[in-house]
């Protein structure tokens, strides 16, 4: 009995190993840990895109180094850190990827991840914490870079952008909401920080978990403060919708900043043409674009994807263009730590005409890549300003002014 | 069964358990470069310490609880912020987190002795539940679990002047090999001793058992505390090995995949669990490439087994016979007149 | 302040005549089959994403209801036929039961992923404006849901106390031995009771998805709320989920108000924890 059993065990263990090879062929691999399942999924198709955009153009003009481009994905799910870890060895140890684009990522274990390895990772995390991890042994981390910085100076920028705009505000009160999450609490807590300077006195500031769908207590207590602005940082389409839908049943003349939500894919077609007025912060590419090649972008992806693109795409569509340079610059796709080298000490061009740089810290932080600052007028997504290196001192962009919101009484 | 039917399934199930240890202490000779396999090799070691400890409360002891990735999470947690806070070895922390869950366990176990069924189920999610926002509070930020951030460094393990690192998963390997099976050891101890034979008979009739003296209060009690216990110990290993703990952990993905684990591999059938967690993991990595449709599959195949195969992957190796459901089948029944007798009268 | 504590019970029965709408089908289904079903909450994406695919082609919500009704009538029945019955021999069917939802839930929502994608999907509003009563303001959103709740659960209630086949229902319930033995076909009130609790899920969805909107994996907050409040109220009490709707409903916006968001899953838990020790069974429920 129990030999006949062994035999069994050794069938099924044969069969499962059996899944499961690797293939070689003449290109150039680069490896897509990216979520395509679960609730982060929404985020991954924006950065399949993007990728997918830059590596069609190059491979259309010929490749890299003469060799096409091929993607690999890996399905990172909901970026528990032994999935990325996964990820990591499956793409880089067993299928020998000669770049990593990730998109969002992780809150630091992308950088343990993929900083096990020297091939060039380029993430779009937007995390203060993802830095802390990178510091704490850079030389390990050389080959880890993140597209955006960390999230607080997005709050204190906000902070002094609401300050600026040509709005007669009724009070200095300023009720902000967001999630418990590190990217929401970090947003709060920089705002805390600019009201100061800016003038600010915060009234209110409540934490709410994601997937809050009934607002009454807090549009109570909204109603009863009657606040300058309300600041709401939550990156989720239905929690963003409710809230608006709720504070119009009764609204207060009060300025709504949904922050990063606005560009979230799937917030405009949800808000069907309702929304006017609401403001927002992100690195998209502002409307008008600046430059022709800007314009072009935004008019190929939509051709092919139908959608606008997200404020990530443009973000991991820059990074295989940064890392195409460096490898073009290098000769060499393998010679990682020379193409790592030349992405950590030179300056690059964006198609917004805009000249990034990574810092020490291996992160672009927004004085480098500034963010644009939005507002829906007529049921689209138009920049009013623009940051620049002073935070304070957000400047007006192309001819869209601030618009006084459609609820005002 | 007889006497001696029970002796030789003791046996047997001690047999499968070398075997399959031994089989996967041989794996290393040839994938020890193979980073990525050896990487999920790991892994299932741990999530089946995990899944084991789950079947013993939910398979052997038939108490319904939803709480094992609340215990991880506990045990994780106590063990690294012992281990930072007192500049302990991470092994001793493991021990801790092992405590510290146990305690948590018997804990919970207290209320939902005087609960039924989907009441348990509850109940003990309801712990799964709070504690994301309990860790992620002030109250939280204090103890040190960072708060929404988690934390981000776990003190590296060390042996003698060998510290461990991700770049070397072969000495992980023999290391979690031993830990899982000291684990499934007590495992199998705990099913196979009196304390066992008293966790099946609550399960198969609580009014039998207490009618022969078994106390129920202590024996549930005694249950919720190793399996926890257990869960708890490779919650601390689990942080170490990934090098960081967050609350994430606690979202869904874990949670089923660790269901589909003990449904594959036969709940309340040793060492089911085990076989369970390598089979869900390598059918996982091979649906990989196929996106959603992976999770789609994987429902499919829980359905289908769910009803054509009771007795999961450890049933298709060693089948119970038509003889042992009908049995049980027959036995229910009795059961259930008896109970109703009881009722009229 | 009285205004400010009017509003917080007007969000607090707004709450609980959601969370009663959502509730009554799992109270059904445990209380009749005793089983606890995991897909219940894809059930309510059912609804909605078949509200969003009918409402897609421009008919109007009518429509919506011709096309919906059966279809999750028929998806709870077959669910019951395949998955359930031919578990229920057995001696663990309970746990099985809860493993082969678990699974049809993991289908069903990565089905609806594949199929829509991601992103979260709206319907326009089947009720907009409101009414001002001096300060207080109340929209007429939540005050059809209001009504609609109450005329459902007591309709439903109704039915099963004055009908032969809500007594079939309720007898097999308290007894299913006992109601095979007098000659009710307990195969077709099982089938029935899976079937009518889906339709009630899905309804659920289709009512609230212009207020919440439907994405792939939104059921599992419903499956998780509509389990706390059956089990306060006591498992199967279909009477007792709408009272134990109405009161989490009303913590909720208390919590909400005085101590904040992230506290009100703990507050749920703490007053089903302390009724529990004080009563096992639930607010209403009945050892079955």
């Amino acid at each position: 009995m129990l030999k006949k059993a062994l035999v069994r065990i050794t069938v099924i263990a044969a069969l499962l190993c059996l899944s499961g090879t690797g293939w070689t062929a003449d290109t150039i691999k680069i490896g897509l840990p990216v979520a395509v399942t679960g609730p982060y999924a929404g985020e991954g198709i924006g950065t399949i895109r993007g990728i997918e955009m830059a590596v069609n153009e190059i491979n259309a003009a010929g490749g890299l180094l003469g060799k096409q481009i091929e993607m690999i994905k890996y399905d990172t799910q909901d970026f528990a850190p032994e999935r990325v870890m996964a990820a990591a060895d499956d793409l880089v140890g067993k299928k020998k990827v000669h770049a990593l684009h990730c998109g969002w990522a992780g809150w630091g274990q992308d950088v343990k991840a993929y900083g096990k390895y020297n091939v060039p990772t380029f993430v779009v995390n937007t995390s203060g914490s993802c830095i802390e991890v990178y510091k704490s042994n850079p030389k390990q981390y050389s080959n880890w870079f993140q597209m955006t910085g960390s999230e607080r100076p997005f709050g204190i920028e906000t902070a002094y952008l609401m300050a600026k705009l040509p709005h007669n505000y009724s009070s200095n009160k300023v009720c902000i909401i967001s999630t418990d999450d590190s990217w929401g609490m970090e947003i709060a807590g920089g705002i805390v920080d600019g009201a100061k300077g800016a003038g600010w006195e915060i009234a209110m500031k409540e934490v709410v978990p994601y997937g809050t769908r009934e607002w009454g207590p807090i549009l109570t207590k909204i109603r009863s403060i009657k606040p300058a602005w309300i600041h709401v940082e939550i990156v989720s389409t239905p929690d963003l919708v409710t809230f608006y839908n709720q504070f119009m049943e009764n609204p207060t003349n009060s300025l709504i900043n949904f922050g990063y939500g606005l560009t979230l894919a799937d917030f405009l077609p949800n808000m069907e043409g309702k929304g006017d007025g609401l403001l927002g912060e992100t690195l998209v590419i502002p409307n008008p674009p600046p430059t022709k090649e800007a314009g072009d972008w935004i008019e190929r992806f939509k051709k092919t994807y139908t959608d606008s693109p997200a404020a990530i795409t443009l973000s991991v569509y820059t990074g295989v263009y940064m890392w195409a340079e460096a490898v073009k610059s290098v000769g060499k796709v393998d010679d990682y730590d020379a193409i790592n080298k030349y992405l950590a000490s030179n300056k690059f061009k964006t198609i917004e005409d805009r000249v990034v740089w990574f810092n020490e810290d291996h992160s672009i932080p927004t004085e480098i890549w500034p963010a644009n600052h939005i507002q829906i007028q007529n049921g689209k997504l138009e920049t009013i300003y623009l940051s620049g290196k002073d935070k304070k001192n957000p400047l007006p962009y192309a001819d869209k002014t601030f618009e006084k919101p459609v609820w005002f009484k | 069964m007889g006497h001696g039917g029970n002796l030789m399934k003791i046996k047997k199930d001690l047999g499968v358990l070398l075997a399959v240890y031994g089989l996967l202490a041989l794996l290393p000779i040839f994938f020890h470069n193979n980073m990525s396999l050896m990487n999920i090799l790991i892994i299932s070691l741990i999530w089946a310490v995990v899944a084991g400890s789950w079947d013993l409360i939910m398979g052997f002891a038939g108490i319904f609880t939803f709480g094992q990735i609340a215990f991880l999470v506990i045990g994780g947690y106590s063990s690294v912020i012992f281990c930072k806070l007192f500049g302990i070895s991470p092994w001793f922390g493991f021990l801790i987190g092992g405590i510290v869950a146990g305690g948590a366990g018997i804990l919970v176990g207290l209320p939902c002795l005087k609960l039924k069924g989907a009441y348990v189920a509850l109940v003990t999610f309801a712990v799964h539940m709070i504690l994301e926002p309990f860790l992620k509070s002030d109250i939280g930020r204090a103890i040190g679990t960072g708060g929404a951030q988690g934390i981000l460094t776990v003190p590296p393990l060390k042996i003698g002047s060998y510290v461990y690192n991700a770049m070397e998963p072969t000495p992980w390997f023999y290391t979690l090999l031993i830990i899982s099976f000291i684990a499934f050891f007590i495992i199998y101890k705990v099913v196979h001793s009196m304390w066992g034979y008293s966790f099946i008979a609550l399960r198969d009739s609580e009014l039998f058992a207490q009618s022969v003296g078994v106390n129920a209060f202590k024996y549930k009690l005694i249950v919720f505390g190793i399996s926890a216990a257990l869960t708890g110990m490779i919650g601390g290993v689990y942080a170490n090995y990934v090098g960081m703990l967050s609350t994430r952990i606690l979202g869904l993905d874990l949670f089923l995949i660790l269901m589909v684990m003990l449904v594959l591999g036969g709940m309340g059938r040793f060492p089911g669990a085990l076989l369970g967690a390598f089979i869900t993991m390598f059918i996982s990595e091979s649906l990989r490439y196929f996106d959603t449709y992976r999770l789609i599959i994987f429902g499919l195949l829980v359905m289908v087994l769910v009803i054509k195969m009771p007795q999961g992957i450890i049933g298709l190796i060693f089948p119970l016979g038509k003889a042992g459901i009908i049995e049980r089948t027959i036995l229910h029944f009795r059961e259930k007149k008896a109970k109703k007798a009881e009722m009229i009268t | 302040m009285l205004i400010e504590l009017i509003d917080v019970l007007i969000s607090g029965i707004t709450n609980g005549s959601v969370y009663a709408l959502m509730a009554i089908g799992m109270a059904l289904v445990y209380g009749v089959t005793k089983v606890f079903n995991f897909a219940y909450g894809s059930f309510y994406s059912m609804g909605g994403y078949l509200a969003f695919t009918v409402f897609g082609l421009k008919f109007g919500y009518f429509p919506v209801l011709i096309i919906a009704v059966p279809l999750l009538f028929l998806a709870g029945f077959a669910t019951e036929v395949i998955l359930i019955k031919p578990l229920r021999h057995r001696a663990d069917w309970e746990m099985a039961a809860v493993m082969v939802t678990l699974g049809l839930a993991m289908f069903l929502d990565n089905t609806f992923q594949a199929i829509y994608g991601p992103f979260t999907k709206s319907l326009p509003a089947l009720f907009t404006g409101g009414m001002e009563l001096g300060p207080i303001w109340i929209g007429n959103q939540n005050m059809a849901m209001f009504v609609i709740s109450i005329v459902v659960l007591t309709s439903f209630m109704l039915f099963l106390s004055k009908t032969r086949l809500g007594m079939a229902v309720e007898a097999v319930a308290q007894d299913m031995d006992g109601a095979q033995i007098v000659g009710i076909p307990i195969n077709v009130v099982f089938g029935v009771t899976f079937a009518v609790s889906a339709l009630l899920a899905g309804l659920g969805g289709i009512l609230l998805a212009p207020k919440y909107f439907v994405s792939p994996f939104g059921g599992w907050d419903i499956l998780v709320k509509a389990w706390v409040i059956t089990a306060l109220g006591g498992m199967g009490s279909i009477r007792g989920s709408l009272y134990a709707a109405f009161i989490l409903g009303i913590i909720e916006a208390m919590v909400g108000y005085w101590i904040g968001f992230t506290w009100i899953l703990f507050a749920w838990f703490a007053v089903l924890l302390t009724t529990l020790i004080i009563r096992p069974q639930g607010l209403f429920g009945t050892w079955g």
